[in-house]
C-alpha cells in the first residue's frame, strides 16, 4: 500500500539572481513498510526533501501525500496535529526537551495527542531502546548515542505512518551509529514501520531497501 | 585589552533591546536616587526658609541683658549679625471687666521688626516713642481700635538683688520687686496677629534682647561662656534660648523631625537600590547567559580569566557612566519639575499658605552620593557576572549544554497541574523549577511593586478616612462660633440664623463652668465602669454625694428635628427628651477601646442635678445612641454625654455655635461676614479641600514613586522573560516540529506567566497584608476607624501583574511564531 507520494515538489529559497532550487519537481512514491534510504553530495537537496516530507517547512510548489492526505492542504494547526499522530522525526542533534526526562521525552507525542500511555508497550519500547535503566534520567546526563535513542522512541511511540530521520548517526561514534541503525532496522521488521533516511555514508545507505539518489535538487536513481 | 573592550562596545550595539534594557535600569535608579536626594534637601531648605519667614534669621536670643554687657559681647567673633531689642517692662492696662491683663512692652527700630518678621497686619509701625502696635486679640479684649488711646503702667521685676527675674528658669516660690514704674500713654497705630504683646520704638532702655546669628550655626551647641568668650554669662539672671527649628532645618540638629526625614528618605533609597541592584544584576546574568559561546570562544583561543573579566566590568561601567550621567541630569531636572508641579497644585487651589510654598534647592551632594551610590551598585551587580563569565570553559561552547539542578527538574509535578494543565502545564512548571534563579529575580521584582503599591495605597486610604471622619458632621458644613458675646444680641443671632438651615448650641450662661456645666446624674449605682463616677459637692459644700460625670450639650429644637428625620423617629416624640451618647473610647497602646457608659434604656427617667443649687430637672431619655447622630463631636472624655433641648432646659443659656448645612458654603461665609458680627467662622469644605490637595501632593509623589520602582522591576522582568524565552528558541521549535499546535503552545506559555505572577503576587499581597495591618495599628492609636481592608489595590495589583508579564511573553514569544521551525532548529544547532 502506498503511504507516501510526492509529485512535481519543488523548492526555491531567495529570489531572482540569489535563486537557489534546492528541490526541482520531484515526484517518487513509497510503500508501507519500506526502508528508504535518501543519499546525495552537501547541498544536493536531500534534508530539503525531508523536512517537506515531514511538512515541517512549505514547498514553492507540488503535493505531498502521506495516508493519502494531502499535507499541504492542512492549515497550521491541522499539520501539527497530523504531524504528531503519523510523522516521526528523528534529527541529527536529537533536539530532546531538556527538562523532560527519557520516558516523558518518548511520550510526549501521546501527551500532546491528550493520549493515554500503554505502559506495557512503553516499557516494551524502553527495552528495545536498551534505555530502561536510564528512564529518568535528564537529556544532559545521557551519551550521544542514548540520545539518539531517545529521539528514535519519540518517533516511534505513536506508531506513526512515516519515520523520517535527518543524518540519525551524523553525530555519533562508529559503534553508537551501528547501534542506532540497527534500532531503525528492528523497527522498520518488527513494527513494519516505514522509515526514510537520510545519510551520505554509503555503507549505512546499503542497509536500507531502497536508495534514492539526488543530485542538484534531482532525483537521479 | 583594546580588543576585547572593542567586542563589548560591538555587543553592545548589536543587542540594542538588551542593552537599552540595562540602561534603563542604570538610569532609572541613579535618577530616582538624585529625585529623592534632591528633594531632601528641598524639604529641608523648604522648612529652612520657613522658619526666617517666621522669626527671621537669628540662632540665638540672649535675654536680662544689661547696655554694657551686651555692648561687651555684640561684636563678638562668631556672630555674623544681631539684632537689638530693648525691654521697656511689663505693661499693666484694665480691661472692661476689671480684669488685669499683663504684658510685655517691646521697643525696636523698624528695620529690627523687620529682620525678626513682626508683620503689622493692619495699621502701620510707630514712627515714635508715643505710638504702639499691640496683638489682635489683646485689641479686642481691650475693646480698643486703632488711633485709641492706651495708658499703660511699665515696671520691671528683679529679685532681691535687683537683677531681672529669670525668663528661661522658674520664677515659682521667688519673691519679686517692681522697679522703674512709669505712666505711659500711647497711641495704637496698628495691631499684629504674632504671639507678641506690644510694640514701640525709639525707647533705649537697659534690659536688653539681643537676637544673634552665628557665622557657623554648630557653634550654637558650643557652651555659651565659650561662644561670647565671656565667663560668667549665666550669672544675674541672664539667659539665652536656641532658635531651635531654624538650627534643626540648617544643622540638622536638635529637632526630632529631622531624623524622620532622614529616616524617610533612607527607606526609600533603599527600596530604590534593592530593586535596582536585582534589576541590574539581572541584566548582567543574562547578557552572561546569552554570551556563553562568545567566553567560551575567547577562553578556547586563549583569553585568560582575568581578561574576560574585565569584559564584564568594562560592560557595567561602560554602562554605568552613561546611565549614571542620563540619570543624574534628568534626576535634577525632574526634581525641579516636582516642586513646580507641587507649587502649581498648592497656589492654583489657593488653600494652602505660602509656608507650604515648596522652595527648590539645588545641592551637588545627593549627585555625588547617587553617583558613588550607582557605581558601587552596579560593581557589586557585575561582579558575579563578571566571575561566572569567567568561569565559561571551551567545551561549553562547543556542547551548549545547559547547566541546570536536575534534581529540582526531577521532582514529581503535582498531580492536580498534571491533570487540570495536561502536558503544557508540566513543562510550564518544570520550566519553573529549572529557571529559579532567573525567576527569582522577577518574583522577587514584581513583589516589591505589589508589597509597596498595597501598603501605600493603605496609608493614603487611612489618611483620607480620618480626614473625612474628622468633618463627618452630616453635611454641616459651615461652623460659626462666638468668643465676643455677639450671639447674646438677639438681634444678630437672629441675622445669623437666617441666613441658611442652621442649628444652633447654646451653653450655661455661667462663664465659669464652661460646657461640662455643673450638672450630673446622681445615680452612681447605674455606671457600667468606676473611672466615670466621681464625688462631687453639693450645694456649695454642704453635701457630698457620687455622680455620674456628664458633658451636657444644649441645641435648639432644629437639632432635635434633624436627629428625629436621620434616626427615622417621631419629632414630638423627641422633642422634650433626652439623648443619651452611651458610649466612651479610651485611646491605649494597643488602639482605641469603646466601653458602654451606663445601663440606661430608652423610656427611663433621668434626673439632671445642678450641684451649685441642688436642683434637679427630670427627663424622660428619649434616645440612646453610641455616636453623636449628627457627628458634631465625638466621646472620649469618660462622661455620659446628654443632650438637651434648649426649649426644655429652663436654666439660663447663651448661643455658643450655629452649625448650619449648605451648597455653597463661599457665599454663606461671605454672607456671615457681610452681617459685620465679629464670630469665628470654619468652613469645612474649605479644610476638606486643604486636606484633599495636601493628599493628592502626596498621592502624586508616592505613586509616581511606585511607578519608577515598578518600571524598574518590568524592565528587569521583560529581560529576564525575552531572554529566557530566546534562549529556548530550539526548544520550542522542536515542540512544534513534534506536533505542538500554536495554540497548545501559547497555552504552555500563558500557564508558565501564570505561575509565577501568582507567585510574586502572593508573597507580594501577604506582605502588603501584613504592612497595610502594621500601618492600620500605628495610625488607629490616636484614630477612631476600622481596618480597611486594601482589595481594590489588590485587584488593580494582580491585573497589572498577570497582564504585563503576559504581555511580555506573549511579545517575546510571537517573534518565535513567526520562524520556520526548521530554519529555528538549524540555526541552533550551528
Amino acid at each position: 500500500m502506498e503511504i507516501l507520494k510526492v509529485e512535481n515538489l519543488t523548492k526555491i529559497y531567495g529570489n531572482d539572481n540569489n535563486k537557489v532550487v534546492a528541490l526541482d519537481n520531484v515526484s517518487f512514491s513509497i510503500e508501507e513498510g519500506e526502508f528508504i534510504a535518501i543519499v546525495g553530495a552537501s547541498g544536493s537537496g536531500k534534508s530539503t526533501l525531508l523536512h517537506l516530507l515531514g511538512g515541517v517547512d512549505k514547498p514553492t510548489s507540488g503535493t505531498v501525500y502521506i495516508d493519502g492526505k494531502d499535507i499541504y492542504k492542512l492549515n497550521d494547526d491541522e499539520l501539527a496535529i497530523f504531524r504528531r499522530k503519523k510523522v516521526g522525526l528523528i534529527y541529527q542533534f536529537y533536539n530532546l526537551i531538556p527538562i523532560l526526562n527519557v520516558e516523558e521525552n518518548i511520550t510526549l507525542p501521546l501527551e500532546l495527542d491528550n493520549k493515554k500511555v500503554d505502559q506495557k508497550e512503553l516499557d516494551e519500547l524502553l527495552a528495545t531502546l536498551g534505555m530502561s535503566e536510564r528512564k529518568t534520567h535528564l537529556p544532559n546526563e545521557l551519551s550521544g548515542g542514548q540520545e539518539q535513542r531517545v529521539a528514535i522512541g519519540r518517533a516511534l511511540i505513536t506508531k506513526p505512518s512515516i519515520v523520517l530521520a535527518d543524518e540519525p548517526t551524523g553525530n555519533l561514534d562508529s559503534k553508537s551509529s551501528n547501534e542506532i541503525i540497527e534500532l531503525l532496522k528492528q523497527a522498520n521488521k518488527q513494527y513494519k514501520q516505514t522509515i526514510i533516511m537520510i545519510t551520505h555514508n554509503m555503507e549505512i545507505a546499503n542497509i536500507a531497501d531502497k536508495i534514492i539518489q539526488i543530485e542538484d535538487g534531482h532525483i537521479v536513481r | 585589552m583594546k580588543i576585547l573592550n572593542k567586542i563589548t562596545q560591538k555587543d553592545l550595539k548589536l543587542n540594542k533591546k538588551r542593552t537599552i534594557g540595562t540602561l534603563i535600569g542604570i538610569i532609572l535608579s541613579s535618577f530616582l536616587i538624585i529625585m529623592v536626594g534632591e528633594m531632601f534637601y528641598t524639604m529641608q531648605n523648604t522648612m529652612f526658609q520657613n522658619c526666617i519667614q517666621e522669626k527671621g534669621y537669628y540662632h540665638m536670643e540672649l535675654i536680662n541683658l544689661r547696655k554694657a554687657y551686651a555692648d561687651q559681647i555684640k561684636d563678638n567673633n562668631n556672630f555674623s549679625h544681631y539684632e537689638i531689642v530693648y525691654d521697656v517692662g511689663s505693661g499693666e492696662s484694665k480691661t472692661g471687666t476689671d480684669n488685669i491683663i499683663y504684658g510685655h512692652v517691646l521697643s525696636m527700630s523698624k528695620e529690627t521688626a523687620e529682620y525678626l518678621r513682626y508683620h503689622v497686619e493692619e495699621g502701620r509701625f510707630p514712627n515714635n516713642s508715643d505710638e504702639i502696635i499691640i496683638n489682635e486679640d489683646l485689641l479686642n479684649l481691650l475693646n480698643l481700635k486703632i488711633g485709641d488711646k492706651i495708658e499703660l503702667k511699665t515696671y520691671y521685676r528683679v529679685d532681691k538683688n535687683g537683677d531681672y527675674l529669670s525668663e528661661t528658669e522658674s520664677n515659682f516660690g521667688k519673691k519679686f520687686y517692681k522697679v522703674n514704674e512709669k505712666e505711659r500713654e500711647f497711641e495704637i497705630v496698628g495691631y499684629t496677629d504674632e504671639h507678641i504683646d506690644l510694640i514701640t520704638t525709639g525707647i533705649e532702655t537697659d534690659k536688653i534682647y539681643m537676637y544673634s546669628a552665628l557665622k557657623n550655626p554648630n557653634d550654637s551647641s558650643k557652651n555659651i561662656d565659650e561662644l561670647l568668650g565671656t565667663e560668667n554669662f549665666n550669672q544675674k539672671n541672664r539667659g539665652y534660648r536656641l532658635n531651635i527649628n531654624l538650627l534643626g532645618w540648617e544643622t540638622f540638629q536638635y529637632l526630632d523631625k529631622v531624623p524622620t526625614l532622614y529616616a524617610v528618605s533612607a527607606i526609600i533609597i533603599l527600596i530604590i537600590l534593592i530593586t535596582s541592584i536585582f534589576a541590574i544584576r539581572n541584566s548582567f546574568a543574562i547578557s552572561t547567559n546569552e554570551k556563553v559561546k562568545t567566553y567560551g570562544m575567547l577562553s578556547s583561543i586563549g583569553a585568560t580569566k582575568k581578561q574576560i573579566k574585565r569584559m564584564v566590568l568594562y560592560e557595567g561601567m561602560y554602562l554605568g557612566v552613561i546611565g549614571i550621567s542620563i540619570g543624574t541630569i534628568l534626576g535634577s531636572f525632574a526634581a525641579w519639575i516636582l516642586v513646580k508641579i507641587i507649587n502649581n497644585i498648592t497656589t492654583s487651589s489657593g488653600v494652602l499658605s505660602n509656608e507650604a510654598y515648596l522652595q527648590y534647592k539645588f545641592s551637588w551632594i545627593p549627585i555625588i552620593i547617587a553617583i558613588i551610590v550607582s557605581l558601587i551598585m552596579i560593581y557589586l551587580s557585575v561582579r558575579k557576572a563578571a566571575q561566572k563569565a569567567s568561569e565559561v570553559t571551551p567545551i561549553q561552547n562547543i556542547k551548549n549544554a545547559e547547566n541546570f539542578d536536575s534534581k529540582k527538574i526531577q521532582l514529581d509535578v503535582p498531580n492536580w497541574i498534571r491533570k487540570r494543565f495536561k502536558i503544557g502545564g508540566v513543562l510550564a512548571y518544570k520550566n519553573l523549577k529549572r529557571n529559579k534563579e532567573k525567576y527569582k529575580v522577577t518574583v522577587i521584582s514584581l513583589t516589591i511593586s505589589i508589597f509597596i503599591f498595597i501598603t501605600v495605597s493603605s496609608i493614603i486610604n487611612y489618611i483620607m478616612e480620618i480626614s473625612y471622619k474628622n468633618w463627618s458632621n452630616e453635611g454641616y458644613n459651615v461652623i460659626v462660633s462666638d468668643s465676643n458675646e455677639e450671639l447674646n444680641n438677639e438681634n444678630n443671632l437672629q441675622k445669623l440664623e437666617s441666613l441658611e438651615d442652621c442649628i444652633t448650641e447654646y451653653k450655661l450662661a455661667n462663664r465659669d463652668t464652661e460646657k461640662n456645666g455643673n450638672f450630673v446624674v446622681l445615680e452612681p449605682d447605674r455606671a457600667l465602669f468606676d473611672e466615670i463616677v466621681s464625688t462631687h459637692i453639693i450645694n456649695k459644700g454642704e453635701d457630698f454625694r457620687d455622680g455620674i460625670s456628664t458633658t451636657l450639650q444644649i441645641y435648639n429644637d432644629n437639632y432635635f428635628k434633624a436627629v428625629a428625620k436621620k434616626l427615622n423617629r417621631n419629632y414630638d416624640d423627641i422633642k422634650d427628651k433626652v439623648i443619651i451618647i452611651n458610649q466612651t473610647r479610651d485611646i491605649t497602646k494597643s488602639g482605641s477601646v469603646y466601653r458602654k457608659v451606663t445601663n440606661y434604656k430608652e423610656g427611663e427617667n433621668l434626673k439632671l442635678t445642678d450641684i451649685n443649687s441642688d436642683s434637679s430637672i427630670d427627663y424622660k431619655i428619649g434616645i440612646i445612641t453610641n455616636e453623636e447622630p449628627l457627628g458634631f463631636e465625638g466621646t472620649n472624655d469618660n462622661t455620659l454625654k446628654v443632650i438637651v433641648n434648649k426649649d426644655y432646659f429652663n436654666v439660663e443659656l447663651k448661643p455658643y455655635s450655629i452649625y448650619y448645612k449648605t451648597n455653597q458654603p463661599d457665599e454663606l461665609v461671605e454672607n456671615i461676614k457681610n452681617t459685620n458680627i465679629e464670630v469665628n467662622i470654619r468652613n469645612l469644605n474649605e479644610e476638606i479641600k486643604t486636606t484633599q490637595t495636601i493628599l493628592a501632593i502626596v498621592s502624586i509623589c508616592t505613586y509616581s514613586f511606585i511607578i519608577i520602582i515598578t518600571f524598574i522591576g518590568v524592565t528587569s522582568v521583560f529581560n529576564t522573560i525575552s531572554s529566557n524565552v530566546q534562549l529556548r528558541r530550539r526548544e520550542f521549535a522542536n515542540l512544534k516540529s513534534i506536533g505542538m499546535t500554536k495554540k497548545e503552545f501559547n497555552h504552555m506559555i500563558y500557564l508558565e506567566s501564570c505561575f509565577y505572577s501568582f507567585k510574586s503576587l502572593i508573597y507580594g499581597t501577604i506582605l502588603g497584608l501584613i504592612c497595610s495591618y502594621i500601618a492600620y495599628r500605628i495610625i488607629a492609636i490616636n484614630w477612631d476607624f476600622g481596618y480597611i481592608f486594601p482589595i481594590m489595590p489588590i485587584l488593580i495589583a494582580t491585573i497589572f501583574v498577570i497582564s504585563i508579564v503576559f504581555i511580555i511573553m506573549k511579545y517575546s514569544v510571537s517573534k518565535i511564531n513567526k520562524q520556520n521551525i526548521i530554519e529555528t532548529i538549524r540555526n541552533e544547532n550551528i
